[in-house]
């Protein structure tokens, strides 16, 4: 998981080029231990990032590959 | 609608649908034989697909704890992708599917693809934790370098003692100036020195 520690350790050009909601080794970086994905003062991604991490999240989330709340 | 497909109408799509868990084998085979006779219409074109074995879900979904996930990249023209869809959603009898325009330069990887990464990377830093952990420990287990012990002055013989140092005379009613630490040299351990090289020096004493 993300936290303010380790905001700045994300791959931030590999988000922007593509982020694929099957890659769960990168997903579940940007959720919390209980489903939620995390906010970007702890994922430290800029914005465009954040906003592609987050929609493959949500997909991940409708197809049952991550859960929506643990 | 014209039969004869203009190759930049096509358009790269990946389709991710998830397949019943009661199905049997050839009826899987069926099925995904089924999806693709359908993505090849209207000259579309499969790039690349996966099939997983079967998965569990995150949560239930549809009565459903597990199922099989078949992944297409495909090349299809845009005007018949709505028709497309409404076929995979009503007609195929899929449990759950996600449909998606790839961007560009899109490279295909499977979820067992990505799995297998992960894997190795997973590996990858637990050698990295565990060569960290090894280097802390060899440096704490290393003994400290001892310090260096100041040389003494040269003493005489004859038994005068060098006082240490001097006692710095107050003045009254000032506030006290921070005094620099200064290495006292302890008058018992000279007493014991002197002793000891008095012993040595001795010439009725052989060692």
């Amino acid at each position: 998981m993300a936290t303010y520690q380790h905001r700045k350790n994300q791959n931030t050009d590999k988000i922007l080029r593509f982020c694929d909601y099957k890659d769960l080794w990168l997903v579940k970086k940007f959720v919390s231990q209980w489903g939620r994905i995390v906010p970007r003062y702890y994922s430290g991604v800029p914005v465009q990032a954040q906003k592609k991490v987050a929609l493959a999240v949500k997909r991940a989330r409708f197809m049952g590959l991550i859960p929506f709340v643990k | 609608m014209a039969d004869v497909v203009v190759p930049e109408d096509l358009r790269e799509y990946e389709l991710m649908v998830i397949l019943s868990p009661d199905l049997t084998d050839p009826e899987l085979k069926a099925k995904v034989q089924e999806l693709k006779g359908v993505l090849t219409q209207h000259g579309g074109k499969i790039l690349a697909q996966e099939l997983t074995p079967i998965r569990d879900f995150a949560y239930r979904i549809k009565k459903y704890d597990r199922g099989f996930y078949v992944t297409f990249h495909f090349s299809y023209p845009q005007e018949f992708v709505n028709e497309l869809e409404k076929i995979i959603r009503i007609e195929m009898g899929v449990v759950r599917h996600l449909l998606l325009v790839c961007p560009k330069n899109y490279e295909f990887k499977g979820l067992m693809v990505y799995a297998e990464e992960a894997e190795g990377m997973r590996l990858k830093e637990m050698e990295e934790k565990k060569a960290k952990e090894q280097a802390d420990m060899d440096r704490r287990s290393r003994p400290a370098r001892p310090a260096a012990r100041p040389e003494k002055p040269e003493q005489d013989t004859s038994g005068k003692e060098i006082p240490a140092s001097k006692p710095v005379e107050q003045p009254v009613g000032k506030k006290e100036a921070p005094v620099p630490h200064v290495r006292e040299v302890k008058p018992e351990l000279n007493k014991v020195d002197e002793q000891l090289k008095a012993i040595l020096d001795n010439p009725d004493i052989q060692l």
